[in-house]
């Protein structure tokens, strides 16, 4: 994968990752894997849409 | 890519420290369906460990200077996760100019080969038969992408890998130059020690290759 010096950064391969909480179209907060449901997942962070 | 994402059961969800009123707004714009997440004031990014720290040196590369707003941005980072919520591969870019082709992250996660692909290339010998393809219809600046080669040996052919016996030479991949093409290192499948009696001087081990 991606050889980029950052490979330290966040969870590492093999972790649990974190059961964030983020707010839903309602406004809600909705714990990550209570929404994935066990299902796999690409969680992408990006920069910015302004930018 | 999200359709492929849709018929391999894969949730595609991104993040940013925009606002919810701005990542609603794009969405609504642009036509997108999956989840954009607000993480505004980058909290949960923190909390990761993911906010790009070295934002000032990624904007050197640009030759422009990084502003007040652009910090709490995360480093272009993707973790793909396993069922059961654990990171099973993740990619991490040097900054926001060069990416990473979705497939590859998936490919090396799961073992998904992306049905889209660049048009295969066909060529044989004696010894094997050779499909090269790339994992895209074409280039485009600063994206990553992979040249993809497959090897069929032919009934009685092996691919060897390194280290070879004396006089056998293993499987090797060479890209001619090309102006404004930065080629990686080639990566192999895993090769097992097999012992091949009475075809080499010495009973030695040889590693050869197998799988995609």
């Amino acid at each position: 994968m991606a050889d980029s010096g950052y490979q330290y950064v966040g969870p590492a391969v093999g972790e649990w990752f974190p059961g964030l909480q983020f707010p839903d179209a309602d406004g809600r907060l909705v714990d990550l894997h209570v929404w994935l449901r066990g299902r796999r997942a690409l969680v992408v962070f990006f920069r910015s849409v302004r930018w | 890519m999200t359709s492929e994402l849709e018929v391999n059961h894969i949730v595609l969800i991104a993040i940013s420290c925009d606002s919810y009123d701005v990542l609603k707004n794009f969405a609504q714009t642009h036509g997108i369906t999956f989840p954009l997440l607000s993480d505004a004031g980058s909290r949960v990014m923190s909390e990761l460990g993911v906010v790009d720290r070295h934002l000032d040196e990624h904007h050197v590369l640009f030759g422009v200077a990084a502003s007040t707003e652009q910090w709490g941005a995360a480093y272009p980072i993707t973790f793909a996760l396993d069922i059961d919520g654990t990171v099973a591969q993740k990619g991490v870019q040097e900054n926001y100019r060069t990416q990473e082709r979705g497939g590859l992250l998936l490919d090396e996660a799961f073992g998904l080969t992306m049905s889209r692909h660049g048009s295969a290339q066909l060529a044989r010998c004696a010894a094997v038969e050779l499909r090269v393809y790339g994992d895209s219809d074409g280039c485009v600046p600063y994206q990553k992408s992979r040249l993809l080669v497959q090897v069929a040996p032919k009934p009685g052919w092996q691919n060897y890998a390194q280290p070879t016996p004396a006089g056998y030479f293993g499987l090797t991949v060479a890209v001619d130059s090309v102006s404004g093409l930065v080629v990686g290192e080639p990566s192999f499948p895993p090769a097992r020690s097999s012992r091949v009696a009475g075809l080499l001087a010495t009973e030695s081990q040889v590693e050869v290759q197998h799988g995609d």
